[in-house]
């Protein structure tokens, strides 16, 4: 990107632009607003941001067991002996926190860093699938749930997962899918509508 | 369809069947989708909000679904505003042979097309190679007639019958293959194309088979594995050429096969 290297830009705004222009989601017009909101901005809350960036570059890693972003190795869910033994797996770390704001699981997770997606030329070798056997033949977990997206990229990785998992005597599930709450029965595509209708509970 | 009465299509709403190809995550919880569609073929829209569990448009916006779309001309890219699936293609999420083989057909489509060139042959063998697939039809079979199909309805059929250098007519033996001729060449030929490799009588005849009478007929026949690898690899070799670059979509299969 060097959208912004004409002359009427100084130099080291342009980098900063650039640099912005690279976030997802950002345009080169909103890379510029925050460029100059940063110009203007005290020094105080420029450093500030600096120094958070490369806080988060220099102490975040990968937990060594399942891989989600921690400080401490292993993270502060794999270290906690009240945890019990379900191993649940997601795609992304940003799933770790929706599933943990349920309150409503007490195991421990396995983050995939993505779904497979043969579109996107995304394969089992570019997730953390052989980490996840890894963990299962020594954990021996009693269950693993599969909570990755009801997406094809993620009900396609539950079906390999499932695939792999079960010659090793592993009870595997996927958490129930159906209508949201708070939607509208009429707004439902026929595959949700559908499953819900199969997956119905007597009141 | 619902009926909308209220909201008269104007110049700046229209409506389009469509299948996905391919999809982005943008922004916060957008998507932009590159679709193809019959009257306009491929192009790329934005789904907003397509990733909240409670968006009404998503679910309709996935991989290989085929879909009606209300959609709003917008500034850079048209925006979706009412979705309703005509066929999700379910089987795509639990058959990974399939969905690696749909993957490939809408990666190579995406690959030798360009932007807004309407195409709606090229529709209907998409429409008609996802049901297929759906319908647990052979993905081998199913993906090399799409192959052969959509080079053909692009312009790049392979020449099968006479020499691609001398003009000759071909004869039933073993003939050499060019990818960057474009097909067949006779023996006497074979030196014009240093690259060019052997291809097996079989193998032309399957060839002519799916030029000629299309997927039923050649569903008749009974393939052996070897001379499914064998056209397997001459379409293979002669896309490569074409698109410049390795298909990564049947890369990924295989590595799923092999796991």
């Amino acid at each position: 990107m060097t959208s912004s290297s004409s002359g009427a830009t100084a130099r080291p705004v342009a980098r900063l632009i650039d640099e912005f222009a690279k976030l997802p989601g950002i345009g080169p017009k909103t890379a510029s607003r925050l460029a100059y909101f940063l110009l203007r901005a005290s020094r105080e809350d420029a450093t500030g941001l600096a120094e958070a960036i490369l806080e988060v570059k220099e102490r975040i890693r990968l937990c060594s067991v399942c891989f989600n972003t921690t400080e401490a190795d292993p993270c502060a869910i794999c270290g906690d002996p009240r945890r019990d033994t379900t191993i649940c797996v997601v795609e992304e770390p940003l799933d770790v926190v929706a599933l943990e704001r349920t309150g409503q699981f007490k195991g421990r997770y396995h983050v995939l860093h993505g779904a497979l997606s043969p579109v996107e030329g995304i394969g089992p070798d570019k997730l953390k699938v052989q980490e996840l056997l890894g963990r299962v033949r020594t954990e021996g977990p009693d269950e693993v749930i599969v909570a990755t997206n009801l997406d094809l990229p993620g009900e396609a990785t539950a079906t390999y997962l499932h695939r792999l998992l079960v010659p090793l005597g592993i009870n595997v599930t996927r958490p129930a899918s159906g209508l949201p709450v708070g939607g509208d029965l009429e707004y439902a595509d026929e595959v949700t509508l559908g499953r819900a209708l199969l997956g119905r509970r007597a009141l | 369809m619902t009926e909308k009465t209220a909201i008269p299509l104007n110049e700046r709403l229209y409506r389009t069947e469509a299948i996905v190809l391919s999809r982005l995550d943008y922004g916060e919880a957008d998507r932009i989708v590159t679709v193809y569609t019959p009257r306009r073929g491929k192009f790329r829209i934005i789904v907003k909000g397509a990733r909240k569990p409670l968006s009404r448009l998503g679910p309709h916006l996935d991989f290989f679904c085929r879909s009606t779309l209300l959609l709003a001309k917008g500034r850079e890219l048209d925006v979706v505003s009412d979705a309703a699936t005509i066929a999700p293609h379910e089987r795509l999420r639990t058959d990974l042979d399939a969905l690696g083989h749909a993957s490939h057909m809408a990666e190579m489509l995406n690959r030798l097309t360009d932007d807004r060139q309407e195409n709606e042959a090229i529709f209907d063998l998409l429409a008609q190679s996802l049901r297929l697939l759906e319908d647990g039809v052979d993905p081998w079979l199913v993906t090399r007639h799409y192959e052969w199909a959509l080079l053909a309805l692009l312009g790049y059929r392979p020449e099968l019958y006479q020499c691609i250098s001398c003009g000759a007519e071909l004869h039933g033996v073993p003939n050499a293959w060019s990818s960057r001729l474009g097909g067949a060449i006779c023996p006497l030929c074979r030196s014009a194309d240093a690259g060019s490799r052997m291809v097996s009588l079989d193998a032309q005849k399957i060839l002519r088979l799916f030029d000629r009478q299309g997927i039923a007929a050649v569903a008749r026949v009974k393939i052996a594995s070897a001379l499914r690898g064998e056209i397997e690899g001459v379409l293979g070799d002669y896309l490569r050429h074409l698109t410049e670059r390795e298909l990564g979509s049947m890369k990924v299969l295989r590595a799923i096969q092999q796991s």
